[in-house]
């Protein structure tokens, strides 16, 4: 299945989930979710470094466990939901336990290499996050990081899925990007930036720009403390081939995630009619 | 029956559409039998889920404190799938 019909799936799986559950109000309870399909849902004793959740069958019976190594409540849905993900998304069973073995665990992090994991990503974000609650939702949240923290305390979300999710819902010019040190990890634009002709995408590994995040990661405390920072930038020091735009760039470090937060956006439009044309 | 249509149990017969979890319990439920019989992985319908030592993926590769973890959370679910089973 390609990845987009695999996210097409996650999405129209967990809008189901949503509509039959009746809520119509952010924010959506991964936890009730469970309850009302019988799944037994426990936080692991430890708070050890490990592995951040699992789903597990025995039998006609099913549970998933959640770390509690990173305290950021929002990274707990998310783990609780994307194990939901495994349970409701055809198709899963059969891969993930071909052997008949009744666990399979995931570990935390963003863009995994698993096709399984990233559609079981895909669907924790579209569940916490439903299209319809949350199209509205981004309509009233302003824009930039202010946006997306209104965003993250509506939906009960960490900011980095709520981030990443914001760029898919925004009719803004929006790039989020998260970094490490002196590299990027990855990067989400909103369509008002993909669109934009000749302009070469970020990659993962490339070099940080000089500027604000760079800075900013620099001193590894503005990380662990969670600090952050509001600067400004011109579109083509992150973008080669953009236009020459003025941006604001605020960043945040990510606590125990132990990685930076960096937004750009601009109240500006941008792009040009030719490339409008071509819609 | 267990609110599905006619059609997509066939599909999940055929094999043209692959079930999930949720489809797999709702349909084992209404029907009296495992889910690992709905699978092929057992031959009759009522017996328990697998043996414990083909539970666990990649168990070896997990640290000593999720291991333990791991075997008391099956542990909790399996007396859950008792009493399901016994109806108590």
């Amino acid at each position: 299945m390609s990845e987009k019909l695999a996210r097409l799936e996650a999405e129209n799986t967990a809008q189901q989930i949503v509509q039959d559950c009746g809520f119509t109000a952010l924010p959506i309870c991964p936890f009730e979710i469970a309850r009302r399909h019988d799944i037994h849902v426990e936080a692991k004793q430890s708070r050890k470094p490990g592995v951040s959740g699992f789903l597990m069958r025995i039998g006609n019976t099913f549970g998933i466990r959640y770390a509690l190594h990173i305290q950021n409540e929002g990274f707990i849905r998310f783990t609780v939901a994307h194990e939901l993900g495994h349970y409701f998304l055809p198709g899963h069973p059969e891969r993930l336990f071909p052997a008949g073995d009744g666990l399979h665990e995931s570990r935390s992090g963003f863009i995994s290499h698993d096709p399984l994991e990233r559609q079981a990503d895909y669907f924790a974000s579209a569940l916490l996050m439903p299209v319809h609650q949350f199209r509205e939702a981004v309509d009233y949240a302003g824009n930039g990081f202010a946006a997306i923290e209104r965003l993250a305390r509506q939906c009960q979300t960490s900011i980095t899925a709520t981030a990443i999710r914001y760029t898919t819902f925004t009719d803004e010019a929006v790039a989020v990007i998260v970094s490490s040190g002196r590299q990027i990890d990855y990067c989400f634009m909103s369509d008002c930036i993909r669109d934009l002709r000749g302009l070469t995408w970020i990659k993962k590994g490339d070099m940080l720009p000089d500027g604000a995040t760079r800075r900013f990661n620099h001193d590894p405390s503005n990380i662990e403390q969670a600090r952050r920072e509001e600067s400004t930038c011109r579109l083509d020091d992150w973008f080669d081939g953009a236009p020459d735009v003025e941006f604001n760039e605020d960043v945040i470090g990510l606590g125990s995630y132990g990685k930076t937060l960096t937004v750009l956006f601009t109240d500006e439009i941008i792009g040009d009619d030719d490339a409008n044309d071509d819609d | 029956m267990a609110g599905f249509q006619p059609s997509a149990i066939s599909h999940f017969e055929s094999g043209r559409r692959s079930p999930s979890f949720d489809n797999l319990k709702r349909l084992a439920d209404t029907l009296s039998v495992t889910i690992d019989y709905l699978l092929g992985r057992q031959t009759v319908p009522t017996t328990a889920g697998p043996v414990a030592e083909k539970l666990f993926r990649n168990f070896g590769q997990m640290s000593a404190e999720d291991q333990d973890d791991i075997a008391k959370f099956a542990a909790i679910l399996a007396e859950k799938n008792r009493r399901r089973q016994d109806g108590t």
